[in-house]
């Protein structure tokens, strides 16, 4: 019975091959806030103008510093909120208005990884309990089904053996552990995608990159598409294909990690690069290069390119005057600069 | 001279489920003008250092003894209120972690920062905020901050403030603790280069207190890498960056993730000890891939790895096919019984095959020293472990027994 | 956590005390709560009897002379009087001697005398029996208390003479008395008045200038007395059965009220209704207002408008009072009292503290989750968030119970709450009215109020712990 409600529920299929899984076209995502008898309401304008596509088993890391909007943005595309204009596909679906109770689907197919190990998974349920809701909820399998599942998912993530695990409550784990039993979760309805919401950076530094290269192994063993939210540039190099900088809810470079890294274009990601420090003791000798000011509020953004108040090329008369579209300046590699060559 | 000389400080607390070692048997010394860096994961004791040095301590110290000494003149033998007069706040001051959030979001940031003075030195609350403008300024904030709230301030801005306070009374020392956590970047970038600056232009110096090894080369000059509690590596920053002797410190500079580089980052394998029940011996050896008979495997190791289902990385392959009970007698004798149908030739001689097989990949066996039979059950006597001290040439020092007598730990 | 385990305890003794109750007094005791002859054997106003461990005195206990134990003389016989007719005569004397050996007086008498005379159905003036009653004392006097003819011919005549009382039958007693007094007695007539007579105290008293005094100076006379009755019948087969009851000081373990109720049984039975009603009134009480709190915290919008400002209307409201009103007005049964109180309970301040836990914890990122595997809000809201709620409602039920009580304690107090049933307000509050601490009858106020604070110190203390286990939890998470 539960197989004809999953072949309803689950959405449009493709062909095999590669095809955008994702597609942003000009999204943006707003919040109202202080609605009163006294003054219109204020918009924050977290994503403004977002367009990109992630392709089916494909690692896009998405970096920014807080205000930036990666985090709404990763939120939008799981339709955990609804965007204000703009349009969002999945699998080529349109689902940028629709109903909660039509994506069903969607929340079969995709997931999130949250950051905060102390928040991530529900404190009151044992680790069982976390892992069987996701399957409780779409009806799938039997108990016995549901419990090798289960086994099956924490091996996955090198919580072995299961059966230690099953029993245990989210106080008696570790951070590192508490964040694999969340990795557990979102894999364990065998998604195409997932949302990995800064899902290290709350961890020790020694814990993150054994986190980080288990998500790789299962991204690799499983073709699954990974959105990897994330300040962090240096992890995003290691564990990513495709790298996304983001600026004051706009999109200001994409492309391969290689290309990026090796040839950062937009003004904004050689500053950002340039503001990292590697282990080196030469560093005391150097003052660091460093951008003076605050990103933008988001109520209020500049007029033009919003990164023309700090930006060290900026021309007058062009840059706080017109928004850059994004151009493709090399294979793959898109920068929004009028300046960028 | 040195500003701050620490010698053998001992900080140990009680807690329920016994004595936490955090600070045991640490010792390092500060120049004017310099940085010593002390990096270490969470729960390495880093952070306690730093309260022991300034006694701020809880209800519940179990031993806190060493020499603290400062500019000479050893701080330890004051009382708590000498201390609080002369040291805390004017010999070394602190900017702790998380401390932007600390700041109080009822009083005004200028008079926040005016504080300290108004406290120790009874300073007029007129002059004490004038001081308190002229610091904020010379942390790069501009003249409107000191009436504001810490609510109305960005982070990076909040930062200053807190750098303001601990600078107000011209101390001779600043700690920081992971100054720039919950930053930015970019600010973070910021903050670092207004640290450089301060440390150039006046005679301070810097205790940095930071797990980021990337952040703590920004402002070294010297390096000290500590590990549950102890200090396993010291010396100038170039030294321990450039050719680092101590398996720890060798496996968390590989750790790295490189913004610069394609050499992807290794993680370290197990976990931090709990410090109330610390491995005997060097405290590294279970997570060290180097380990040796003086690392100090003791039987509780052994009969918890050979016991147990769950069996430590590496460990795999290990299988004892007969069947037996591990006990321990001391810490350093272990005791199989056979179980079952098992004889107990049949053990010792399994166990002697299995030591001398995978001695050379799986670190843990080489403790073993002697295998023999006895009163029907399989003595395994190990090596005694010993904590190492730190060993090495000049100031690059390391704790870890393959230094000794002029060996190295690079390319073993 | 040792002030948890007090409250525990104190509760399990109350529960305790609520299954007891039902086998020491049962509750038909409890239906006579409010009749009058169910108690008519304790006396008014009578101290615990522990009391005498303190005093040293030996107060007396209730004495009843039951027909059976009088030594009767009876005699019957038939004579011709001087017009020649036939008399038929029963002279009945019956007496009860006995030894006052306590160290006060008692603290009332009663005396009922059942004369039956089927055999005189004569209406003739002077053809009623006559009865003469007189009590000799250990100083060889005796003082006849009553003389006269039983009123009316029927037959089966019961007359009552309560001697403490004065009024009716027993008004001649006290002329009699009175007359004994100032006649036997050092007291000149034109000082003593009837009124000043206590017939308990008096006629156990020694003849001096403090005999009428009962409070300390009236000396007690202790020995041997002797309660005579002797009756006159002009029919062949009367038969007498006197009863006599000297009311001890002291009863029980909690002594008596003015209506000569053990309360003993009051405060016991006390217990489980105060227990039921708090514990039954909380526990909906919270419920409700957790739900709707939570349905509040969680879905926001117009939801959450409405159920706040429901909530703030009915903080605003004075439930006391109109409680009051409304007790006045329909007098109410306790279970009627108990809706009422649950209707002005259905918002309160849980429901505010609820949804800003609420509103708390939808915030954690494991919510998040749960919407991205496709969980309905629904039962985020019943499975997830509520269960964490849980352990907070249950130290907020335990900590509204004696609210509940006192509320219902106010009410009874006054006097509106449930008339029939001995809750400990409304033995308090006819305490009051009585004047008990005026007469210095403490344990008619004490007991009471020591079961209320018990109770509420015993659920305050079991709340706080509560409070404490889930506060430190709810901190670290």
């Amino acid at each position: 019975m539960e197989s004809d409600s999953v072949k309803e529920n689950a959405g449009p299929s493709f062909p095999e091959g590669e095809y955008p899984l994702v597609q942003l076209d000009d999204l943006r995502t707003w919040f109202s806030f202080g609605r009163s008898l006294f003054r219109p309401p204020v918009s924050v304008r977290a994503v403004d103008g977002v367009s990109l596509s992630i392709l089916q088993g494909e690692t896009i890391a998405l970096v920014g510093e807080s205000g930036s909007g990666k985090t709404t943005l990763g939120r939008t595309i799981l339709r955990l909120v609804e965007p204000t204009d703009g349009r969002l596909l999945y699998a080529g679906m349109d689902i940028t208005h629709a109903w909660q109770k039509d994506l069903i689907w969607l929340r079969r197919r995709s997931s999130i990884i949250p950051q905060d190990p102390y928040s991530s998974v529900n404190p009151t349920f044992p680790v069982y309990r976390i892992l069987d809701e996701p399957l409780a909820v779409q009806h799938i399998g039997t108990r016995a089904e549901r419990s090798e599942r289960i086994d099956r998912a924490l091996e996955n993530v090198k919580l072995n053996p299961p059966s230690l695990f099953v029993q245990k409550f989210p106080h008696q784990l570790s951070g590192g552990q508490r964040q694999r039993v969340a990795v557990a979760r979102a894999m364990i309805l065998e998604p195409e995608f997932i949302v990995a919401d800064e899902p290290v950076s709350m961890l020790d530094a020694s814990v993150r990159i054994s986190i980080l290269r288990l998500l790789r192994q299962i991204q690799e063993r499983f073709r699954i598409a990974f959105l990897y939210i994330t300040h962090d540039l240096a992890t995003a190099r290691h564990f990513s294909d495709t790298v996304g900088i983001m600026y004051a809810g706009k999109l200001v470079e994409i492309g391969p990690v290689g290309s990026i890294m090796g040839e950062p274009l937009h003004p904004y990601t050689q500053a950002l690069m340039e503001a990292i420090p590697d282990p080196d003791p030469e560093n005391r000798l150097r003052e660091r290069p460093a951008l003076p000011g605050e990103p933008p509020i988001l109520t209020g953004p500049p007029p033009g390119c919003r990164f023309h108040p700090r930006c060290p090329i900026a021309k007058a008369g062009l840059c706080e005057v017109e928004e850059p579209p994004l151009r493709e300046l090399r294979p793959g590699h898109w920068v929004a600069c009028h300046l960028a060559s | 001279m040195a500003i701050l000389d620490i010698r053998h400080l001992r900080y140990y607390y009680r807690t329920r489920r016994g004595a936490v070692k955090a600070v045991d048997d640490v010792s390092f010394s500060i120049d004017s003008g310099k940085t010593l860096a002390l990096v270490g994961e969470s729960g390495c004791g880093k952070t306690s250092t730093a309260t022991a040095i300034l006694r701020l301590l809880p209800r519940n110290v179990e031993t806190y003894e060493g020499q603290v000494l400062i500019d000479g003149q050893d701080v330890m033998a004051y009382d708590a209120d000498e201390f609080r007069r002369k040291v805390r706040w004017r010999g070394i001051s602190m900017v702790f972690q998380g401390a932007m959030n600390a700041l109080s979001p009822t009083a005004r940031c200028g008079l926040q920062v005016a504080e300290p003075l108004m406290v120790h030195y009874d300073v007029e609350k007129e002059e004490a905020i004038e001081a308190a403008r002229a610091e904020l300024k010379s942390v790069g904030l501009p003249d409107y901050v000191a009436e504001r709230y810490p609510h109305e301030l960005s982070g990076g801005m909040k930062q200053r403030v807190v750098i303001a306070m601990a600078l107000i009374m011209k101390p001779r020392l600043v700690i920081l603790d992971e100054p720039t956590s919950a930053l930015d970047v970019m600010t973070q970038a910021n903050i670092i280069n207004l640290l450089k600056r301060l440390l150039h232009e006046t005679g301070l110096a810097y205790l940095f207190i930071t797990h980021d090894l990337g952040l703590a080369s920004e402002l070294a000059n010297d390096v000290a890498i500590m590990y549950a509690g102890r200090i396993a590596e010291i010396g100038p920053a170039t030294d321990v960056y450039r050719s680092p002797q101590h398996p720890y410190t060798q496996k968390l500079i590989q750790s790295v993730p490189l913004l610069r580089s394609e050499i992807a980052p290794e993680f370290i394998p197990g976990a931090p000890p709990d410090l109330t029940n610390p491995p005997l011996g060097c405290r590294f050896h279970p997570r060290c891939p180097y380990a040796f008979e003086p690392c100090g495997w003791s039987s509780s190791e052994f009969a918890s790895i050979l016991g147990e289902e769950v069996p430590p990385a590496g460990a795999e392959k290990i299988h004892i096919s007969h069947v037996a009970k591990f006990g321990t007698k001391d810490p350093w004798t272990l005791v199989a019984s056979p179980s079952g149908e098992t004889n107990v030739s049949a053990l010792a001689s399994e166990l002697r095959d299995l030591a001398a097989r995978w001695r050379a990949s799986v670190p843990f066996l080489r403790a073993i020293d002697d295998i023999r039979e006895g009163d029907g059950r399989v003595i395994v006597k190990l090596h005694q472990g010993r904590s190492p001290e730190l060993i090495g040439r000049d100031s690059h020092r390391a704790a870890c027994w393959l230094l000794q007598d002029g060996g190295t730990t690079v390319g073993e | 956590m040792k002030s948890g385990i007090v409250g525990f305890g104190i509760l399990a003794s109350l529960i305790a005390a609520s299954v007891v109750i039902p086998i020491y007094a049962p509750y038909d005791v409890v239906r006579q709560w409010s009749s009058v002859e169910y108690w008519l054997e304790n006396p008014r106003w009578a101290a615990p009897e522990w009391v005498t461990i303190f005093t040293g005195k030996n107060e007396p206990r209730t004495t009843v002379f039951d027909p059976s134990s009088f030594r009767y003389v009876i005699v019957r016989d038939t004579i011709v009087d001087q017009n020649g007719r036939e008399v038929n005569l029963t002279f009945i004397t019956a007496t009860r001697r006995f030894l006052w050996t306590y160290d006060n007086f008692p603290s009332e008498i009663s005396l009922y005398i059942k004369a039956f005379f089927p055999g005189n159905t004569s209406t003739e003036p002077g053809s009623s029996p006559l009865v003469s009653i007189s009590l000799r004392r250990p100083d060889n006097q005796t003082v006849q208390l009553l003389g006269r003819a039983v009123p009316g011919p029927e037959f089966n005549r019961t007359t009552t003479y309560h001697l403490s009382s004065s009024t009716g039958a027993a008004e001649s007693v006290f002329g009699n008395i009175r007359k004994w007094v100032t006649q036997e007695g050092v007291l000149p007539s034109d000082v003593v008045a009837e009124a000043d007579i206590l017939p308990h105290v008096a006629l156990f008293a020694r003849n001096d200038t403090a005999q009428l005094n009962p409070a300390r100076s009236a000396h007690l006379l202790q020995g041997q007395y002797e309660l005579r009755i002797e009756y006159v019948g002009f029919s062949l087969n009367d038969t007498l059965e006197p009863r006599a009851r000297l009311y001890g000081t002291v009863f029980g373990l909690m002594g008596t009220d003015e209506r000569r109720r053990d309360l003993l049984t009051g405060v016991l039975w006390g217990a489980p209704i105060a227990m039921a009603f708090g514990s039954a009134a909380a526990i909906v009480v919270v419920l409700s207002q957790t739900i709707l709190g939570a349905l509040s915290g969680w879905y926001r919008g117009p939801v959450d408008e409405a159920i706040q400002r429901f909530a703030d209307l009915y903080l605003i409201i004075p439930v006391l009072p109109i409680l009051i009103i409304i007790a006045l007005l329909y007098r109410p049964s306790i279970v009627a009292i108990l809706f009422v109180v649950v209707a002005f309970g259905i918002v309160g301040s849980t429901t505010k503290v609820v949804r800003s836990i609420v509103l708390q914890i939808r915030e954690e990122q494991f919510i998040e989750a749960a919407q991205s595997y496709g969980a309905s809000r629904i039962r985020i809201l019943f499975r997830y968030i509520l269960p964490r709620v849980m352990p907070y409602t249950f130290a907020l039920v335990a900590l509204n119970v004696p609210i509940y009580i006192f509320l219902e304690a106010s009410l009874s107090f006054l006097g509106l709450g449930d008339p029939t049933l001995p809750t400990w307000g409304s033995i308090i509050g006819q305490a009051y009215t009585g004047s008990a601490l005026t007469y210095g009858f403490w344990w008619w106020v004490a007991f009471p109020t020591l079961g209320i604070v018990y109770t509420a110190v015993g659920f305050a203390l079991v709340g706080y712990a509560f409070d404490k286990v889930i506060n430190p939890r709810l901190r670290e998470e």
